[in-house]
């Protein structure tokens, strides 16, 4: 491989002046507006005149909703980052370093996924796959047999068996695009093959393309979507260019992300969206696929989602980085401040929206509760992660 | 330059014994970072951090910076630039793959040109970065002098990831345009 360009302009880039790179070396993480003393003085009597006044808020119509600050350690992040590497030709298993396979014109990739002898029907053909050597950069092909998968469709996917394994491995077509929701459903046999993670998060996005909320639901939705959601599956497929697609996706208003995983497949905790706009949306396969299921059915399902299941937001709060974590000013309470919870979970009511009959008990005291084994840390309220809007840090 | 980087430069300058200890207490994390970013690896990158303690040992004096940060920031990432050099020869690194991929679409494509002058190749990406507006100039200088990840700057600069991705974007196009139009060759 050759970087000898690129190395180059790296370095020239080193060279830059240094009002450029201490302007953005200094440039601190924006931190949402709960956890900016000045803004949080104002908010905190806020929230004392409206528990005095009995008013409950609504914010950006979503209500109060509790946070959960979940701790994290930074050096997990720094480990996903080590997934980078990528393993020499040796130390990969068959279906990893054979990778691709043509068929009928048609060229198929691994999913790195085995699937169940008891799920392989016949023998479609005898065909070749080919892998390819990252650091000796040559290509190594090896003959395989080709099975269909009970219940799905060729024309999306495949069981292969190498001879040196007795295992069968998905293939599918990379760029498989279904005509409608209809064949999309039944190519994959999602009836069966869908599952769901119980999760559903439901975010705002802004005309803008800003993100405004992020309140995740937990709750079985299988029923709900498919009665609502997929009861209709003659809809063609909305087909979008880059373009469009990005666009589309930076302006999709209340959009409720349900998390899925369709396991034969190998897809695991992916999602499937729907938009007030009437879109239905999958990253199933790779790649978005729109379906307009109309504004009346996706409203149905938010509303459902939202009148039948219990609500909250997610903070990560990292360990290397105190300054994500809730302050003691927030509480009155600072002797309960031991920094000892971290890794624990802590959920801290807001006054906007008391706790459901099932959580927490209510304290009484300006309506914050807390979880049993927990301890409180700082008062959280619902509010925006990024509260400062993107696009408009002017410094 | 603030108090504290006068100081340590006085250090230095006085060949105090303090002055690595002092300059990594401040300095440590964002070496790291850096280095960390390019190289994808702890050991290289602790390895480049230290390199970079002796380097500015040794360059200070005669050196005198006026700007300490950007300096140590220079030098760690020009260490760890010839590290990845290095290391590129023997084996492959997927995060700066990407890295080096990305620029390779700032680059016009003039094959049969001479290669400019450095000089005059870091002039025109200075001048491009100027005419940038400071959110664009941050994001770029983010990516590509630190390295960060995109959603790193997302969380630093409070932009979606969505709009961090399509300013690099549209960053990279204009920059091999203004490259070209320039006739300037990397």
């Amino acid at each position: 491989m050759d970087n000898k360009k690129e190395m180059r302009l790296m370095k020239v880039i080193s060279d830059i002046p240094d009002d450029m790179i201490t302007s953005a070396a200094n440039e601190k993480t924006k931190k949402p507006w709960y956890k900016n003393f000045a803004v949080l003085g104002t908010a905190a009597a806020c929230i004392c005149a409206v528990a005095v006044g009995g008013v409950l808020l609504a914010m950006n119509g979503q209500g109060g909703y509790p946070i959960k600050y979940i701790y994290r350690d930074a050096d997990d992040i720094k480990t996903e980052e080590n997934a980078a590497y990528v393993p020499k030709w040796h130390e990969r298993t068959i279906e990893e370093q054979y990778r691709t396979l043509r068929l009928s014109d048609e060229l198929y990739g691994s999913r790195c996924t085995q699937v169940d002898s008891s799920l392989v029907q016949g023998k479609i053909a005898s065909a070749t796959a080919s892998g390819y050597d990252d650091y000796t950069e040559k290509t190594y092909t090896t003959d395989v047999e080709v099975y269909s998968i009970s219940k799905v469709s060729e024309d999306f996917a495949v069981a292969v068996k190498f001879a040196q394994d007795d295992g069968y491995y998905v293939y599918e077509i990379s760029d498989y695009t279904p005509d409608s929701l209809e064949s999309f459903v039944s190519d994959l046999n999602l009836r069966e093959n869908l599952s769901f993670s119980g999760k559903i998060t439901s975010k705002i996005w802004l005309d803008d393309g800003k993100l405004r909320d992020d309140v995740t639901f937990e709750g079985d939705v299988n029923k709900a979507v498919w009665d609502i959601l997929l009861s209709d599956t003659d809809i063609p497929i909305t087909i979008m260019d880059g373009d469009e697609d990005m666009l589309h996706t930076m302006n999709r208003g209340k959009t409720m992300h349900i998390g899925i995983s369709v396991k034969l497949f190998g897809y695991n905790n992916i999602v499937m969206d729907v938009d007030e706009k009437g879109y239905l949306s999958t990253n199933i396969l790779s790649f978005a696929k729109y379906f307009y299921i109309g504004e009346e059915k996706a409203k149905e399902f938010i509303d459902y989602v939202e009148k039948n299941f219990e609500g909250y937001i997610i903070k990560y709060v990292y360990e290397d980085n105190p300054d994500d974590k809730p302050k003691p000013e927030y509480t009155g309470e600072s002797s309960t401040l031991s920094h000892d919870v971290s890794k624990e979970e802590v959920t801290i009511y807001s006054t906007a929206r008391p706790p459901h009959d099932s959580g927490p008990e209510t304290t009484g005291d300006g309506g914050i509760s807390i979880e049993k084994e927990t301890q409180i840390v700082g008062v959280g309220y619902d509010t925006s992660e990024y509260d400062v809007p993107p696009g408009n840090n002017k410094e | 330059m603030d108090i504290t980087d006068i100081r340590i430069v006085e250090l230095f300058t006085n060949r105090s014994k303090d002055a690595v200890s002092v300059l990594s207490k401040k300095y440590e994390k964002l070496c790291r970072s850096i280095s960390y970013n390019i190289l994808g690896n702890r050991e290289d990158a602790e390895e480049c951090v230290n390199d970079t303690y002796l380097k500015v040992w040794d360059s200070i004096p005669p050196a005198k910076p006026d700007n300490l940060t950007a300096y140590v920031c220079r030098i760690v990432r020009n260490i760890s630039l010839d590290k990845l050099r290095y290391n590129l020869r023997s084996k492959r690194n997927g995060k700066t793959d990407t890295l080096l991929s990305e620029l390779s679409e700032c680059i016009p494509s003039q094959d049969n040109v001479e290669e400019s002058a450095d000089d005059t190749l870091k002039n025109a990406i200075t001048d491009f970065l100027d005419g940038l507006s400071d959110r664009d100039r941050k994001i770029f200088i983010r990516r590509y002098f630190f390295c960060d990840d995109v959603k790193s700057i997302s969380k630093r600069l409070g932009v979606t990831e969505t709009n961090v991705t399509t300013i690099l974007n549209r960053t990279r196009n204009n920059l091999k345009k203004y490259l070209s139009d320039n006739g300037i060759a990397v």
